[in-house]
């Protein structure tokens, strides 16, 4: 059978410079940035953009003078990235523009990022809000397999150190960091210290689909999308994050997205074993632990030793969050830091990373969500043609 | 970093105010009268995760308000250090509290030190109000 993405290519990708704050812009004018980067990396006019997935779809048709062309409201990340090679394969459309930015949100520095905070009934008089969640779902992971706070600070330290050395990210140059450094961080939701939970900062960013035989030849090669999918088990934040709530089937949402990666795995024809790079969310340390483990790198409670023996380190055997990730590169709200992890592992198939290069990597998976937000979606990217 | 001794205690007035829904009034009417009640399926004896019209597992649309004992064993928290916002009072202990009634509780916890949160640690609960006339539910070491 003809794989569903064999006539989609990822033809250009951009990230805007990220900061703690970019003063002059807004969320919208610095997606618009993120677009115009990626129409250029691609080396589409924009004239031939007849389609937009953007939280800003509209604003960007006409903005940028698209019109008439489809727009498709979605402030999601990998699920926009799929929509769009959707669209390319059902002859929707030909060349599909994706962006993102966040700026000018988060400006009250005495409570939380206002994404962060959850305003359902259930939750709200209990001062919940994104690490806690999160943590609610580690703390079950660290009584059921004995995880330990230097297990999640060795990812944290692994991920900052990729941001350290890494001159695009808001964090470059802040490291090293080891284990005992992000220990003695200050505690924010225990067992998350302030090194194991995300930042915040302002940055857009955009991609570029186009049909196969419209990816233009040159330095830059087409990525292709080998397999996606998404898991849910409902809306962020409302009800108590339990590991062991279950849906429609044994598995537990404290393993959300292990479905979408077998999904994935299968579209692809590939298994962990076949990925060079893994470009996962990283809101809070305990995450890439929980997304080995859901995603079949090893096997359930084996995912604290597999960070702890260096495995996701430079020249492990699974290199992760190659940018820095949300800890250390960027993480200008819910929007556009879904898209970058994508963006990354695009630039670690092109070969063109300025730091962490994986050599030699032709398959990258790609994450969005997490445990607490119960929802994770998956991407697996080749430097091959389907 | 908090201080492990310190006893965790209700928030004062001036946190964020659940907005009760149509489905979810009877919770916070009981709630208002110190009383705690859940959502059961009567054909199934189902549980839902939050108020719902109709039954996940069954199609039921036969569900009734019961009554809980208000105890339960802890299943998960956390101690906060950097609140959400200046409105609360750190630390706190969200927590998930699992119902003798086989349900799922999100509250918090009060009454003891940090340090004394563990696995399986019975709780009852107790309200304190968030408002003139809402009331939350807490959980205390039992």
């Amino acid at each position: 059978m003809t794989h569903p993405y064999r006539d989609v290519a990822i033809a250009g990708v951009f990230n805007t410079p990220q900061a703690r704050q970019l003063p002059v812009h807004d969320s919208q004018s610095i997606a618009i940035e993120g677009a115009l980067g990626a129409l250029a990396d691609a080396g589409v006019d924009r004239r031939e953009v007849d389609a937009v997935i953007s939280q800003f779809a509209q604003d960007l048709v006409l903005a940028l003078r698209l019109g008439p062309c489809s727009r498709v409201i979605n402030s999601m990340g990998i699920p926009a990235v799929l929509q769009a090679a959707q669209m390319i394969a059902c002859d929707e459309a030909d060349v599909v523009l994706i962006a993102a930015g966040g700026a000018g949100m988060y400006l009250d520095r005495g409570a939380t990022a206002p994404w962060t905070r959850p305003s359902n009934e259930f939750v709200v008089g209990y001062g919940l809000f994104t690490a806690a969640e999160f943590a609610l779902m580690a703390r079950r992971h660290m009584i059921a397999y004995g995880t330990t706070p230097e297990q999640l600070a060795t990812v944290s330290a692994t991920i900052r150190n990729n941001g350290h050395a890494n001159p695009a990210a808001v964090y470059a140059g802040r490291g090293p960091f080891t284990a005992a450094d992000v220990l003695a961080s200050r505690m924010i939701a225990d067992p998350f210290h302030l090194l194991d939970c995300s930042m915040t900062s302002e940055g857009g960013c955009g991609l570029v689909l186009t049909r196969a035989d419209r990816a233009p030849a040159g330095p830059k090669p087409p990525v292709w999308i080998l397999g996606g999918a998404s898991d849910s088990f409902g809306p962020a934040y409302q009800v108590a994050p339990v590991w062991e709530m279950t849906g429609r089937g044994d598995l537990p949402a404290g393993y959300v997205g292990r479905h979408a990666a077998r999904r994935a795995f299968r579209t692809a024809g590939l298994g962990p074993d076949d990925v060079d790079v893994a470009e996962w969310y990283d809101p809070f340390s305990f995450e890439i632990i929980r997304q080995l483990e859901a995603f079949g790198f090893c096997g359930e409670g084996e995912g604290g030793a597999f960070v702890a023996d260096g495995q996701i380190g430079p020249g492990g055997r699974l290199p992760v969050t190659t940018d820095g990730g949300t800890m250390s590169f960027s993480h200008a709200g819910i929007n556009a830091q879904q898209l970058q992890r994508v963006i990354r592992g695009v630039e670690q198939l092109r070969g063109e990373c300025a730091s962490m290069q994986v050599a030699g990597a032709e398959v990258a998976m790609c994450s969005n969500g997490g445990s607490g937000a119960l929802f994770t979606d998956v991407l697996l990217l080749g430097s091959g043609r389907p | 970093m908090s201080d492990s001794a310190q006893l965790l205690a209700p928030q004062p007035l001036g946190i964020p105010i659940p907005e009760p829904g149509r489905l979810s009034m009877p919770y916070w009417q009981a709630a208002a009268r110190g009383e705690l009640v859940f959502q059961r399926c009567v054909p199934c004896g189902s549980v839902p995760m939050k108020p719902v019209s109709v039954c996940a597992e069954c199609g039921s649309r036969d569900l009734a308000w019961q009554p809980s004992a208000g105890l339960g064993s802890l299943y998960s928290w956390t101690v906060v250090g950097r609140p959400q916002t200046p409105a609360f009072i750190v630390p706190y202990a969200p927590a998930i509290v699992r119902m003798d009634e086989g349900w799922w509780l999100m509250s918090s916890v009060i009454g003891c030190a940090p340090g004394d949160l563990a696995d399986g640690l019975r709780l009852a609960v107790e309200f304190h109000p968030v408002s003139d006339v809402l009331r939350l539910p807490y959980v205390r070491p039992a």
